[in-house]
């Protein structure tokens, strides 16, 4: 009888262990079929094309057009700030509008509009940049993403014929123009963290005596989710050849932290910083608000998502 | 002793029945059609993954289907950043998958549309569920085709849409799968 059960025992043992192996093998057959997950690309590394004075790896995908909105409003606290302005609503640091294509998955363009930060007088501001991604980060694959991103400015301001002004524009067109380039190295850590570190190039036509045409930047950034669709940013600017002449105005570094909401085709960055330009020619060289002095602005930024084309 | 002998072979024969029928042909449905859709007065949101597989067992019944989430291409970019970023969450829970019986498989050499029923756990958003689906099986001259169509609700498998898209997002997914089956030669 003992026998009997043994055999009995084994035989249902081993055949629970085959009909288990069977399912294992459909599943492993689809695998197999199906082929190894290879090469996976990461994507939403960030949000948006930019955080808050720094731009990110992220694009505007192909035949979509991005309409944004960056507002910043006058100093927080300090002498121009304070209960008096309502604490810098009523003044208007600077706007800035502006329009990206995306012409391919890994290239767009775009022009902009700013007000300018009337450094030393410079504003109306036009902007032409281009954004190209040399290579995506890949889950088993490379560990980085890497974008090329640059552009110009050109100011329509009406030439001030003073000898030592800024914005004095008699002697050639060129000096309406100045010209920014940066690498764009980001990395997606996790999926509530990423990190970007950007070394920068701004050449301006036109300076003031004592400072450098050419400036060198490295500038760093980081965006960590706290929800689905809240994460805080934060970027920052670190010029390497600071000249003489911004040693003179007190320069200080460009630092912004903020707030990001997204909600279906739009991106809403709620945000303080302390740079009152928009666009890296301006704030960049020319920054001279200081953290310590009160001169932190509240602003926001508003990106919505246009479909021109799509995809069949 | 002979009483003993003899049930022995016949659980010997039984159990080799059984090996046997577990040993059925196994039926591969490989670059599969996936289709999801999405209805609204507002929106019809569309996307198409064809890298689907499907495998299934001629005389268990078993099936196996599986689809890579980030193969989904929708009409917009942005659209198929959300889908993987915010909806499924496709880093996290890389795949959909079914895993179940067909209740009432037909022969497979009479050619007819065969109307099926499949039984059996849907794994969507990391979410398992235990779910009925209607299926057809095709079956031609030259050919063994299966096609399936249902709905889903997005709240089952923990899929939450924001207030603000409510009216572009329908709360019921619709689900195409069509394929072709080739059998599997080990």
């Amino acid at each position: 009888m003992s026998f009997f059960k043994l055999i009995f025992l084994g035989g249902f043992v081993l055949s629970t262990l085959s009909l288990m192996a069977q399912d294992d093998d459909l599943s492993k057959l689809v695998d197999s079929a199906s082929g190894p997950i290879v090469n996976d690309p990461v994507i939403a590394t960030f949000k948006t094309t930019r955080l808050i004075n720094l731009s990110t790896i992220e694009q505007v995908k192909r035949g979509e057009l991005d309409f944004r909105i960056a507002h910043r409003f006058g100093d927080l606290a300090g002498n121009a700030g304070g209960a008096s302005t309502f604490f810098g609503f009523d003044n208007v640091s600077d706007i800035r509008f502006s329009f990206d294509y995306g012409i391919m998955d890994r290239w767009q363009i775009g022009i902009g509009r700013s007000k300018g930060a009337e450094y030393f007088g410079q504003g109306q501001v036009f902007d032409l940049n281009t954004k190209f991604k040399l290579i995506q980060q890949r889950k088993n694959g490379f560990p980085l993403a890497i974008s090329l991103h640059g552009g110009l400015t050109f100011t329509s301001k009406e030439s001030n014929h003073a000898l030592s002004s800024i914005i004095n524009f008699d002697k050639t067109i060129a000096h309406r123009f100045n010209y920014f380039g940066q690498i764009l190295l980001a990395r997606k850590i996790n999926d509530r963290f990423s990190i970007i570190i950007a070394p920068t190039i701004v050449h301006r036509n036109l300076v003031f005596l004592g400072d450098n045409n050419t400036h060198f930047a490295i500038a760093a950034g980081a965006r960590a989710k706290i929800s689905k669709r809240v994460a805080v940013i934060a970027d920052y600017y670190q010029v390497l050849n600071v000249s003489s002449f911004q040693k003179a105005i007190d320069h200080q570094m460009p630092i912004g932290l903020g707030l990001e909401i997204e909600t279906g085709g739009h991106v809403f960055h709620a945000l303080f910083s302390t740079n009152t330009g928009l666009v890296e020619s301006q704030f960049l060289p020319y920054n001279t608000a200081k953290f310590t002095a009160g001169q932190v602005r509240l602003g926001f930024n508003i990106s919505r998502i246009f479909t021109i084309l799509k995809d069949k | 002793m002979t009483i003993k002998n003899r049930s022995f072979y016949l659980i010997l024969g039984f159990f080799f029945f059984i090996s046997i029928s577990c040993d059925g042909q196994i039926w591969l449905g490989k670059n599969t059609n996936v289709k999801i859709f999405s209805a609204t007065p507002l929106e019809n949101i569309e996307a198409i993954s064809s890298t689907g597989t499907i495998a299934f067992n001629e005389k268990s019944g078993k099936i196996f289907v599986k689809v890579l989430i980030k193969s989904f291409k929708f009409q917009r970019g942005l659209m198929q950043e959300h889908f993987n970023e915010n909806y499924m969450e496709s880093d996290t829970y890389p795949t959909a998958e079914f895993d179940g019986v067909i209740q009432n498989l037909p022969d497979l050499s009479v050619e007819n549309t065969h109307k099926i029923q499949l039984k059996g756990t849907l794994t969507i958003h990391g979410v398992k569920k235990e779910v009925d689906l209607p299926a057809t099986i095709i079956i031609t001259k030259d050919k063994i085709e299966g096609k399936a169509n249902f709905k889903i609700k997005c709240i089952d498998y923990n899929i939450e849409i924001p207030k603000l898209v409510i009216k572009n997002i329908a709360e019921e997914i619709d689900i195409t799968i069509i394929t072709e089956f080739k059998p599997y030669k080990k």
